[in-house]
């Protein structure tokens, strides 16, 4: 439950650092995005993750010009994303943490529109979908990137472990 | 069975937080007041530390250019000194006239001034310290003290507002390019009219779109408003002409524009409660 509270905490002054003292940056890396695939990585219990995963998404909701629950519904599906990822790799290196981070990102850039541009279509107030991959997302993807790689390095030289999701095909001894 | 329930267990909690989330959308302005009340101390220091570490690499990285741009700024400033004498004339000329044709003098703005508390994490938003408490309203306009226009409010809280900035990917409106004869001379006469849209990019850029192939335009060209879509006062800059792009397959010409407001600098900005 302390962990749990430390995390909230974090996640909130991370959004505080990320609108506030990064303002002189033309593109900002996600914060949330990159201490929730983090979480993902290193977290056993997948549960524990649900609590943390919700406030960040309420957080980036709170701190943004878009319709409530735009952030959240995207950070969730993200996650679900990096576990998918996370069950089919057979190990997880600077590779594989690589790519959950690249793509993890993408996705987060592509649904943000898309769920903005639904919620509009439901509450009558229709906003264009407008999913533009400029040079910035470009350079946001790679601060996400670059960032999380540094973490899980710094986590694991640290000693913790990421943690692997085998598949269940993955578990099966192999049939000659 | 164990399993079972605990699955059940997940579900539940996920469907309580959802619920959770639903009940708050209904309130989520009172919800992001409260947030940004709690928070402003906060982020009103990491914004102004921010730019005090961006003033700091700017001084650093700028100091080569700054002498020859010095030499380059006093001759212009010769220059404007001339042409300011001149208009010094025109303006007695123009109020002798005026009155003369008992026109009415252009009136100011009503304007309140507002601090930047933050920057949106989709990034063409900023969120300034005045809200319905101070008689902001929906849709007002949002300038620098150069009169640069910044974007328009976008959504009202009690003390706090959302300014969408004209770069914002939704944000388009009707806009004049101001013609050479206007923009460089600084002298009064009938400039030629070139109406454009002006339409965010996302990521502070701008374009300036649908300008006539037959009107010519030009790099350094300033673009300013319209009272057209009758958001935004007439004769406010938007920007700059960085770059014309011009098409033969396309019906008209496009151009980049830069904005002429510095977000890094904006520490208040002024909103135009009346026009």
């Amino acid at each position: 439950m302390k962990n749990i509270l430390l995390l909230i905490l974090l996640l909130y002054f991370l959004i505080l650092f990320q609108t506030g003292f990064l303002n002189f940056l033309k593109t900002v890396p996600n914060f949330v995005l990159i201490t929730i695939l983090t979480l993902a990585i290193f977290q056993k219990r997948e549960n524990f993750n649900l609590i943390p995963l919700l406030f960040g998404g309420f957080f980036l909701d709170i701190f943004s010009g878009l319709p409530f629950s735009v952030a959240t519904l995207s950070l969730v599906l993200v996650y679900f994303l990096s576990l998918f990822l996370l069950r089919i790799f057979l190990k997880i290196n600077f590779f594989e943490v690589a790519i959950i981070f690249i793509l993890s990102s993408l996705l987060y850039k592509f649904l943000i529109p898309s769920f903005n541009y639904l919620f509009g279509l439901i509450s009558q107030n229709l906003q264009p979908w407008q999913f533009n991959f400029t040079y910035l997302t470009l350079i946001e993807i790679i601060l996400n990137l670059v960032l999380g790689i540094i973490v899980f390095g710094l986590i694991k030289k640290y000693g913790l472990q990421p943690t692997h999701h085998p598949s269940k095909r993955q578990l099966q001894p192999a049939s000659r | 069975m164990a399993k079972f329930s605990q699955t059940k267990n997940k579900i539940l909690i996920v469907l309580i937080i959802i619920l959770i989330i639903s009940i708050l959308s209904f309130f989520q302005k009172e919800v992001k007041n409260f947030f940004y009340l709690i928070s402003s101390p906060i982020q009103k220091t990491f914004w102004q530390t921010g730019q005090k570490v961006s003033d700091f690499f700017e001084f650093w990285v700028k100091l080569k250019s700054l002498e020859e741009k010095n030499k380059e700024l006093e001759g212009k400033n010769l220059q404007l000194l001339s042409e300011m004498a001149q208009l010094k004339e025109l303006k007695k000329e123009n109020e002798i006239l005026r009155k003369a044709l008992e026109l009415e003098l252009q009136k100011e703005f009503k304007l309140e001034i507002a601090e930047v508390i933050s920057r949106d994490p989709s990034q063409d938003f900023i969120l300034i310290g005045k809200g319905t408490k101070d008689g902001i309203e929906k849709d007002m306009a949002v300038i620098t003290q150069e009169k640069a226009l910044c974007g328009k409010v976008s959504e009202v809280y009690e003390n706090f507002s959302r300014v969408m900035l004209i770069s914002s990917n939704l944000s388009s409106f009707d806009a004049k390019i101001l013609t050479p004869k206007l923009t460089e001379g600084y002298t009064l006469g009938s400039d030629i009219d070139i109406y454009g849209i002006v339409k965010g990019k996302g990521g502070l850029n701008l374009d300036l779109t649908l300008v006539p192939k037959e009107k010519e335009i030009k790099e350094g060209n300033l673009v300013a408003t319209t009272s057209l879509g009758g958001i935004f006062p007439k004769g406010l800059l938007v920007g700059e002409i960085k770059q014309v792009k011009k098409s033969d397959i396309e019906p008209f010409n496009s151009a980049s524009l830069k904005p002429l407001f510095n977000l890094q600098d904006l520490k208040v900005v002024f909103l135009i409660t009346n026009f």
